[in-house]
């Protein structure tokens, strides 16, 4: 397979597209970065007027589970990594092995969150007028837990979508399409990939440490 | 190079007619066809949004009920400014000229994704189905701007429009990262950053803005969607919640987003300006590191539109500061473009009446602007029709005589044939003239008093009310015949040939119209696109 | 253009200098959650958004390579945090510098103990507190 056949008609050269590709997928990840952003800053605001209910909060959600679930995002980051250096090298089978593997990590994780939110659930401690959870009267504490839903959801409703690439990387990586001229579809999936785990190494601490 | 009728000639193969089924129109990655898909989209937004306002101004005629109720009439000034802002001047001049011009501006055959390109395409037409579908279903009545805690307990259907917003987001950052990395990458041998066409830094300070800017409007129309269907007290004070949080997050998008609006407008007058006086353009560097500085400093001010709303006195003050930096930019521009100006050759055709229309609004409106960025004058003005003239002078009067500068200065090389001048004048006359009209009234109705968004108003304002109104129509009319005469000009217009206008532009080096791959070869580029001292010896297409 | 080159030649790491950054990612993980066991006070939050920035750091520079790629991609990121400082700064500066009765409070009622367990009827909601 040339390497030219790779590179699309409007570019100069092959090394043109893989600039264009990771520029373009960097610029992308800053929009995701802005788009969390909001809820950072809603986050510093309540956490400044609601200190107490913030504490509270924290402490009663389950943070050895969460510790795991960043062990395994970070596991699934280190995965990827490994993807793309066997891409590189061509071996299609080690490739798609740790994509796979990656994803699983992201399915591992959402299962994981699915059990702290139906204890939530169970137990009322949910965001704004459903919030029923009377060992935990605090004032501001439905809108921590409100946070902690919202920043968590849409968290995870990356990590979904970011398992669903990885998975379909595999996919490709099965043909053989990947080598060391062809692998930055790789190299981008990759880096969504390490955004959605670089999210959590912040959500982890702001809600469940502190 | 100098224009001549006997040199226009009509190329056999081009855009247009490389492929003339529907479905090579509708699955085209060609960034020239997309950019007319827009056209049409973009266009038809004007007028709707139009007719919005031309209602809402006939309801002002008299006080008190004249042919709507209360209800309507906010529904009507709703969809008035979220079509406006987001269907029409937000993608207009990017998503149009952006998207035909920069790639042939930088010597490349398309942009740099060019099937995100088309899906940018579709994305805007998702959400402007959205959008359509909550105006059939009554619209929300809430404003433009979705204040909490009206916009999270109203009963009017506020959940589609700000779905349809959210969606035509995307599509704004897809296209932003596009053009991003089109600059970024994809320049032409030959070509620096101190080469590019001003448009081309204008778009490139445009798409950073669109980049940063538009997340957060996305995750703030989700949190007020949310909010609405589940409650979750995110701005619920009895909650705990903060209205104002709303506002710092919903302003921080949608100051910047102004800038999005003018930029790409400024953009084109700095092309437009040149070619008019067919001269150098006076600082080269000042404009483009401006186009920078505005995108940069608009970030900073945007707690200037909530000075009454109960934010801080310190961040209102930072913000009143920060907001003045603005100008400083602005004025850069405005002070080049004079003095491009300034001893050149001018023909006075009718891009150069949307120039002149454009510094003349650009002008007066941002001085209006440096004025309710003062703390102390805004507690007056805020909420008053002042504001509304302002921002008028701006997004209408300077921004859309940059989108009709482009449309009249590009219009020969997108379709190959020329317009009617005599008509291109008399319409800029009657849009100039009629938008006096319509919103000098306005500065002086504030002034006095008048609320904005208020279906009611005491006897007193009569007068400046149909005055106003009066100019909106002669406004609309201006509006009507530029639409006639493009039209026909689509099919009866004299051929243009490859450069009428004798512009040093790299645009007017391909034919008119281009073909699909833009050059019949690639360009190098040995010299930058707005000097006219000296007639290059050789044509710059190699 | 052929290029004969891959970027595995270009300042890649190996997959061992990986697995080392793996594991110091593990070791920061079990810093910050043991140290938050313990109760520092203001320090606490300063701490684990030393350890976020750290371990974000060392997942920017190596695992996404921002390391060895220069130029627009590095200004893209940064842009974007400091623009989320932006943000953040002067939301936090409105609420701490506001005369302080006009910060929301919250409705003791509503979150407060006049609920029995397992039913959560709630007061009408209303936007403004008594």
């Amino acid at each position: 397979m040339l390497p030219e056949s790779h590179v699309a008609e409007h570019f100069a050269n092959i090394q043109v597209q893989r600039q264009a590709a990771r520029l373009g997928m960097w610029t992308f990840l800053a929009t995701e970065i802005l788009l969390f952003g909001g809820l950072f800053a809603a986050y510093a605001e309540y956490r400044s007027l609601f200190h107490e209910a913030f504490l509270l909060g924290a402490r009663h959600l389950d943070a050895i589970m969460a510790a795991v679930e960043t062990v395994v995002l970070i596991t699934g980051s280190f995965a990827v990594v490994m993807a793309l250096y066997y891409a590189k090298s061509s071996r299609a089978g080690m490739a798609r092995l740790c994509l796979l593997a990656a994803a699983a990590t992201g399915f591992v994780f959402l299962a994981l969150h699915g059990v702290e939110y139906f204890h939530h659930f169970k137990e009322g401690a949910l965001p704004g007028k459903y919030y029923s959870f009377a060992e935990l009267r605090v004032t501001g504490i439905s809108l921590f837990f409100a946070l902690y839903f919202l920043m968590t959801g849409l968290h995870s409703l990356h990590v979904l979508v970011g398992a669903g690439v990885l998975v379909w990387l595999a996919r490709r990586a099965l043909s053989g399409e990947f080598s060391g001229q062809h692998y930055h579809p790789v190299e981008l999936g990759g880096l969504y990939w390490h955004l959605v785990d670089l999210i959590w190494i912040f959500l982890f601490p702001l809600l469940y440490l502190v | 190079m100098s224009p001549s009728a006997a040199e226009a000639i009509f190329p056999e193969h081009h855009y247009l007619n490389a492929g003339t089924t529907a479905r090579s129109w509708l699955l085209t990655t060609d960034h020239k066809r997309i950019g007319l898909m827009y056209m049409i989209a973009v266009l038809v937004s004007l007028l709707l949004g139009g007719i919005f306002a031309l209602l809402l101004r006939f309801e002002h005629l008299t006080p008190g009920p004249t042919y709507i109720d209360a209800i309507t009439y906010n529904r009507l000034f709703t969809l008035h400014g979220v079509i406006m802002v987001w269907f029409f001047l937000i993608p207009s001049i990017p998503s149009i000229f952006g998207n035909f011009f920069i790639p042939i501006m930088v010597g490349a055959k398309d942009v740099a994704f060019p099937r995100l390109n088309l899906a940018s395409f579709y994305i805007y037409m998702f959400g402007a189905a959205f959008t359509l579908w909550g105006m059939i279903h009554g619209g929300a009545d809430t404003g433009w701007t979705f204040y909490t805690p009206y916009s999270t307990t109203t009963t009017t259907v506020v959940i589609p429009i700000l779905l349809g917003i959210f969606i035509l987001g995307f599509s704004t950052i897809l296209t932003g990262i596009n053009f991003i990395v089109t600059i970024h990458t994809m320049r032409g041998p030959g070509l620096t950053w101190m080469r590019l066409p001003l448009f081309v830094w204008a778009i490139y300070g445009t798409s950073i803005i669109q980049v940063l800017a538009t997340p957060v409007l996305g995750l703030t129309l989700l949190l007020i969607a949310v909010e609405h269907a589940f409650g979750f007290g995110l701005f619920d004070p009895a909650r705990g919640g903060d209205p104002i949080l709303f506002q710092h997050l919903f302003w921080f998008y949608s100051h910047p987003a102004v800038y999005i609006m003018i930029l790409p407008a400024m953009g084109v007058i700095s092309e437009t300006v040149s070619a008019a006086a067919r001269k150098n353009i006076f600082g080269y560097r000042a404009v483009a590191y401006s186009s920078l500085g505005i995108a940069f400093v608009g970030f900073f001010t945007w707690g200037h539109h909530m000075f009454v709303a109960g934010q801080s006195v310190f961040d209102a003050g930072a913000f009143g500061v920060l907001s003045m930096f603005v100008g400083i930019f602005t004025s850069i521009k405005v002070f080049t473009w004079v003095g491009t100006l300034y001893r050149g050759a001018i023909r006075f055709t009718t891009p150069f009446a949307y120039i002149c229309g454009f510094l003349y609004f650009l002008v007066f409106g941002g001085m209006t602007g440096i004025a309710v960025a003062t703390v102390s004058l805004d507690v007056h003005w805020h909420d008053t029709y002042f504001v509304v003239a302002h921002f008028h002078f701006i997004m209408v009067g300077a921004a859309l005589m940059g989108f009709l500068a482009a449309l009249h200065y590009w219009f020969p090389k997108m379709f190959g044939r020329l317009y009617h001048e005599g008509w291109g004048l008399v319409a800029a006359t009657l849009i100039i003239l009629g938008f006096n009209a319509t919103f000098i009234p306005q500065f002086l109705l504030g002034n006095m008093g008048m609320p904005r968004r208020y279906y009611n108003y005491p006897e007193r304002f009569q007068t400046l009310h149909v005055a106003s109104t009066a100019g909106s129509t002669l406004l609309f009319f201006g509006f009507v015949i530029i639409f006639i005469y493009l039209a026909l000009a689509l099919k009866y217009g004299r051929v243009a040939g490859r450069n009428p206008w004798g512009s040093r532009g790299f645009e007017w080096d391909t034919p008119s119209p281009p073909p699909t791959h833009n050059f019949e070869q690639l360009p190098v580029f040995t010299h930058g696109p707005h000097e006219y001292q000296e007639v290059p010896e050789v044509s710059r297409v190699a | 253009m052929v290029d004969a080159s891959t970027e595995a030649e270009h300042g890649d790491l190996s997959p061992a200098r990986y697995a080392v950054i793996y594991v110091c990612l593990l070791i920061l993980t079990v810093a910050t959650y043991s140290l938050s066991r313990l109760s520092l006070g203001t320090w606490s939050l300063v701490i684990a958004l030393v350890i976020a920035i750290t371990k974000s750091s060392l997942v920017v520079l190596f695992f996404m390579q921002l390391w060895q790629h220069r130029g627009s991609v590095r200004l893209a990121l940064a842009t974007a945090l400091i623009w989320l400082l932006l943000l953040t700064f002067f939301v936090v500066a409105d609420v701490r510098t506001r005369f302080p009765l006009t910060n929301p409070t919250a409705n003791p009622v509503l979150d407060g103990p006049v609920w029995s367990p397992g039913s959560p009827e709630e007061p009408s909601r209303q936007t403004s507190t008594p």
